[in-house]
């Protein structure tokens, strides 16, 4: 640029920007990669080890093995905490969906201050830290006598679950289109005919992907279960205290199918939410009657 | 007759909040009673695992006296405000280069962030454990690449494994957070502020940040309250120098099996906690609506 001209100036400015633009651009697709890697590189990490034919925790790798995958249905106390954590988890999740729809169903309808206020109250439990839910419960369990085991753990999950559940229908509800309703009760059908067959049909896919976060809320939950826990653990409980004290591979395996689950169902739950879908719907009615539009 | 008036309004309206009653038996017997009960149990004693219901301040007074108490409980706010800011500030110009940037693919960026919440929190943290220990992921490699002769063992059972694990499980909860907001930024705004000459910074920090800054202080809340009374990440990979007040709390259940104690931290803890949450919602309201 040894020419003074005016015209030549802008002409090197804009190539100045223009590099600048592409680089800050790539900068930006770095940092935004790297933040992908840096969250799945511990998934990665449990996955990988998963397989890893050594009962060391590091690397270099020694071989490809499926072993552990195996062991997991020869430990007793594993396989036993698995069952016992999804039967804990599976009465929260059938308890949580009809009292949460209910709660939401109630809150929606009533007026005044008072559901609101209540509402408020119930989600407290789902806000706080899980030791302080936990130790509250324990505290008042012991109190009223209610023994640590089986129902003093779906006590406690259910009340961080209930609230949830409320909320998402809560949502769903409030965008309903409320002549529905109304028409359903000009042409003489009660509350009860109303919600079963208007609102309900409705609320479906909100009350199963509630359900949905209930069971992966539920089967996951450490520390008000920690609180609420006799001696049968449930499987998180069982992994603290394996993973506290030493090492044995095969919590990786069980933990690679459950994340695998995990994932299939979440791929469930927003194809749901996202489209609607009906997955009872199937091949019956609502089918035939949205293609007959 | 007007009593009977009176009865029967009196009834229709009882009626009417009949429906309530099971939520409201709800929020007495699962959230106001083991509130109460905690409450009454932290101003409680025991010595030597007895319990004397006597009303005392001597557990308040022991958790915000205690020299090593009050360590731990200021480290505890240091990390937990640390790494909920770092979370919120890796994810909010994450969530903004998703929005701008991508059309296609948005859904599956998103997707891809959540997807780690759906991994048991307790396994996410142990990867962590694998990752940074001295036979772990990246000391192993150091030494076997002979570019150090010992572990790095700053890396777990510290401060810095509390705070690296804290805001890696912080950051999908910020990011969603952040993108809910900025996602409803209307482009119409960004394009009008830029024929109005405003250069890209200029617009985002007089249109873009006021409009979403409620939602990034959405997400450093929810990562706070996340981090605040975490117990298992500061077990996992704390060590004695990464023990943070929840590990206290859940001592007092445990090994020392002080429960009055214990419910008195407890309630020290959903103060502080309340009062850093007012702070943050005073600071960061929003200017203007977005409907």
């Amino acid at each position: 640029m040894t020419s003074p001209e005016v015209s030549v100036a802008p002409a090197g400015v804009i190539s100045m920007e223009s590099a600048l633009r592409v680089i800050r651009s790539l900068f930006a697709w770095a940092g935004f990669i790297a933040v992908y890697l840096f969250l799945y590189t511990p998934l990665v990490t449990i996955g990988i080890f998963a397989f890893n034919d050594s009962t060391v925790q590091a690397l270099p790798w020694s071989g490809f093995t499926l072993q552990w995958f195996g062991a997991i249905g020869q430990n007793g106390l594993l396989f036993s905490a698995l069952t016992f954590g999804l039967s804990v988890s599976l009465l929260v999740v059938a308890v949580a969906s009809v009292v949460g729809t209910y709660f939401a169903v109630v809150v929606n309808s009533a007026t005044g201050a008072a559901p609101r206020v209540l509402l408020a109250a119930v989600i407290i439990p789902a806000i706080v830290p899980g030791m302080v839910l936990g130790l509250s419960l324990a505290i008042t369990f012991r109190l009223v006598g209610i023994p640590a085991g089986l129902w003093s753990i779906v006590i406690g999950h259910l009340a961080f679950t209930v609230p949830v559940v409320t909320l998402v229908v809560l949502t769903r509800l409030r965008r309903l289109d409320p002549s529905l309703t109304q028409a359903s009760m000009d042409l003489g059908a009660n509350g009860w005919r109303t919600f079963w067959h208007v609102t309900f049909p409705q609320l479906r896919t909100a009350i199963l992907a509630a359900a949905l976060l209930t069971l992966t809320l539920s089967f996951d939950e450490v520390v008000i279960t920690f609180f609420l826990a006799g001696t049968q653990q449930t499987l998180p409980l069982f992994i603290w205290s394996q993973t506290r004290f030493g090492f044995t591979p095969e919590i990786n395996a069980i933990v690679t199918i459950i994340g695998a689950v995990s994932i299939v169902l979440i791929v469930i739950a927003t194809r749901v939410i996202e489209r609607e879908v009906d997955p009872f719907a199937g091949t019956g009615r609502k089918r035939r009657s949205r293609r007959g539009r | 007759m007007a009593s009977v008036a009176v009865t029967h309004e009196g009834r229709a309206s009882f009626r009417r909040r009949l429906p309530l009653v099971p939520l409201a038996a709800w929020a007495a017997l699962l959230v106001l009673a083991p509130n109460v009960l905690m409450l009454v149990y932290s101003l409680w004693r025991t010595r030597e695992g007895v319990l004397y219901r006597v009303f005392t301040f001597d557990n308040y007074i022991a958790a915000v006296t205690n020299d090593v108490t009050l360590a731990i409980l200021g480290r505890t706010v240091a990390i937990a405000v640390g790494a909920a800011l770092l979370a919120t500030a890796v994810a909010y110009p994450m969530a903004w280069f998703v929005v701008r940037r991508l059309s296609k693919h948005r859904l599956l960026a998103v997707l891809l962030v959540v997807v780690p919440l759906w991994i048991s929190y307790l396994v996410r943290v142990y990867a962590w454990k694998i990752i940074l220990g001295d036979n772990g992921i990246i000391n192993s490699t150091l030494i076997e690449l002979g570019l150090r002769d010992e572990p790095l063992s700053f890396m777990l059972y510290s401060k810095f494994a509390v705070f690296l694990t804290l805001t890696y499980v912080s950051i999908p909860f910020a990011f969603v957070a952040s993108y809910a907001a900025l996602e409803r930024v209307p482009a119409s705004l960004l394009e009008a502020s830029a024929d109005a000459g405003a250069s890209p910074a200029r617009a985002f920090r007089t249109v873009v940040w006021p409009l979403s800054r409620q939602g990034a202080a959405i997400g450093f809340a929810l990562a706070l309250l996340l981090c605040i009374g975490d117990y298992l990440t500061p077990a996992m990979v704390g060590g004695l120098e990464g023990t943070m007040f929840g590990s206290l709390i859940v001592n007092q259940f445990g090994l020392t099996n002080n429960w009055p104690l214990g419910a008195a931290m407890s309630i020290v803890l959903l103060l502080l906690t309340g009062a850093l949450l007012a702070l943050v919602a005073r600071f960061t309201r929003t200017e203007g609506t977005l409907d």
